[in-house]
C-alpha cells in the first residue's frame, strides 16, 4: 500500500491597509505560485544542502506580470521590511508565515503593485511575488501590514 | 495580473537490491507522499523557524498501510542510515543510504521511509513495498529518496 498522491504547495498574499485620515481597513488576499527559484529554497532548505534565508518582505511600484522565472522584486522603487517569521504549532494546519508592517514614512507618496518574498535587501532572491493589478497609493498617514503563507496540503 | 496556479511536491523512493549470490539486480521505484508531519517540517525548514533535520533513510518489517498522519515509522524491526544528501537540480533533492551485505540478513522488508532520528523514527516520509523483499547474507541494499516540486 502507498499513498501516491502529492502535496499541493500553496501561497497567499494578505494585505491589509489603514487609511490613518478615516480610519478605514482595506484587506486584500491574493493566492500565488512560488516562483521557480523559490521552489529551489523551498527543496533546499528542506533537506538542509545550501539553505537560504528568506527574511524580507518587499513592496514596489512594478506592475509587470510575475514571471515563474523572475529572480528578484522588479521595481523602480521598492522598499523592505525584516519579516517576522513564524510556523504553525502543528501539523494540522501546518503552514509557514511572513508578516511586516510598513509605516506612512516608509510608502507615503508610492502607488504600489507588487508584494514580494526575498533573501535579499536590494530584492535579489526572489521567493514569491503578487501584482496588485490596480495599484495602492498610500497617504504619508497610512499603514500597510503584509502577511504572506505558504501551505502544503495533500492532493491526488 | 498575478499566478493562480500551484505547485506540486512529489516524492519518489527508489529501491535496489543486489542479490550477492546471483549477481542480480533488483529496482523498485515507488512514488509517494510526503506525510502531513513531514509537510509540516518543510514549512518549518522553508521558514527557517524550529527546523528539523531530515538525515535517515529507514528499512523496517512493517506491511501496515501509509497514514497520512502517522508521525513514526512502525515496525518490530528497523534499521537506519545516515543518509547522503543533495541537490539534484533545482527541482529535485535527494537523500541516500547503502547497507552492505549481511546487514538485513534474514529480514523481510516491506517499509522504506525518511526519518529525522532513530530512537523512535520519527517521520518525514514512508513507502510500503506490498510483497516485501527479504535479504539472504550476502545481499545489498540502496535506497534513494527523490523530492520534487513542480509548477502544475
Amino acid at each position: 500500500m502507498l499513498i501516491p498522491g502529492a502535496g499541493k504547495v500553496e501561497g497567499r498574499f494578505i494585505i491589509e491597509i489603514i487609511r490613518g485620515d478615516t480610519g478605514k481597513r482595506e484587506v486584500y488576499s491574493f493566492a500565488n505560485r512560488v516562483v521557480a527559484q523559490g521552489r529551489d529554497y523551498m527543496l533546499r532548505n528542506t533537506i538542509g544542502v545550501n539553505t537560504v534565508n528568506i527574511n524580507y518582505l518587499f513592496v514596489s511600484n512594478s506592475n509587470t506580470t510575475v514571471s515563474d522565472s523572475e529572480t528578484s522584486v522588479p521595481g523602480t522603487w521598492k522598499t523592505y521590511k525584516t519579516a517576522t517569521k513564524s510556523a504553525s504549532p502543528s501539523d494540522n494546519p501546518a503552514y509557514a508565515q511572513w508578516s511586516a508592517t510598513f509605516s506612512g514614512s516608509d510608502v507615503g507618496g508610492q502607488t504600489v503593485y507588487s508584494y514580494a518574498l526575498a533573501t535579499g535587501t536590494d530584492g535579489s532572491g526572489e521567493f514569491s511575488r503578487i501584482l496588485h493589478s490596480t495599484g495602492i497609493t498610500f497617504g504619508s498617514n497610512d499603514t500597510l501590514n503584509v502577511t504572506y503563507q505558504v501551505q502544503i496540503t495533500a492532493a491526488n | 495580473m498575478l499566478m493562480r496556479d500551484s505547485v506540486t511536491a512529489h516524492g519518489w523512493f527508489i529501491v535496489e537490491v543486489n542479490r550477492g549470490d546471483s549477481n542480480k539486480k533488483e529496482v523498485y521505484i515507488v512514488q509517494n507522499r510526503v506525510v502531513r508531519q513531514g509537510r509540516w517540517f518543510m514549512l518549518r525548514n522553508t521558514v527557517g523557524v524550529n527546523t528539523v533535520s531530515i538525515d535517515y533513510v529507514a528499512v523496517s518489517n512493517s506491511n501496515t498501510a501509509v497514514s497520512d498522519t502517522e508521525t513514526q515509522l512502525p515496525g518490530t524491526f528497523r534499521n537506519a542510515k545516515t543518509a547522503t544528501k543533495s541537490r539534484v537540480s533545482a527541482t529535485t533533492v535527494q537523500w541516500q543510504a547503502s547497507w552492505s551485505a549481511g546487514e538485513l540478513n534474514g529480514q523481510t522488508i516491506y517499509s522504506y521511509a525518511l526519518v529525522t532520528e532513530t530512537t523512535n523514527y520519527t517521520e518525514f516520509s514512508r513507502v510500503v513495498h506490498s510483497t516485501g523483499i527479504t535479504f539472504g547474507a550476502n545481499d545489498t541494499l540502496s535506497v534513494t529518496y527523490q523530492l520534487t516540486l513542480t509548477a502544475s
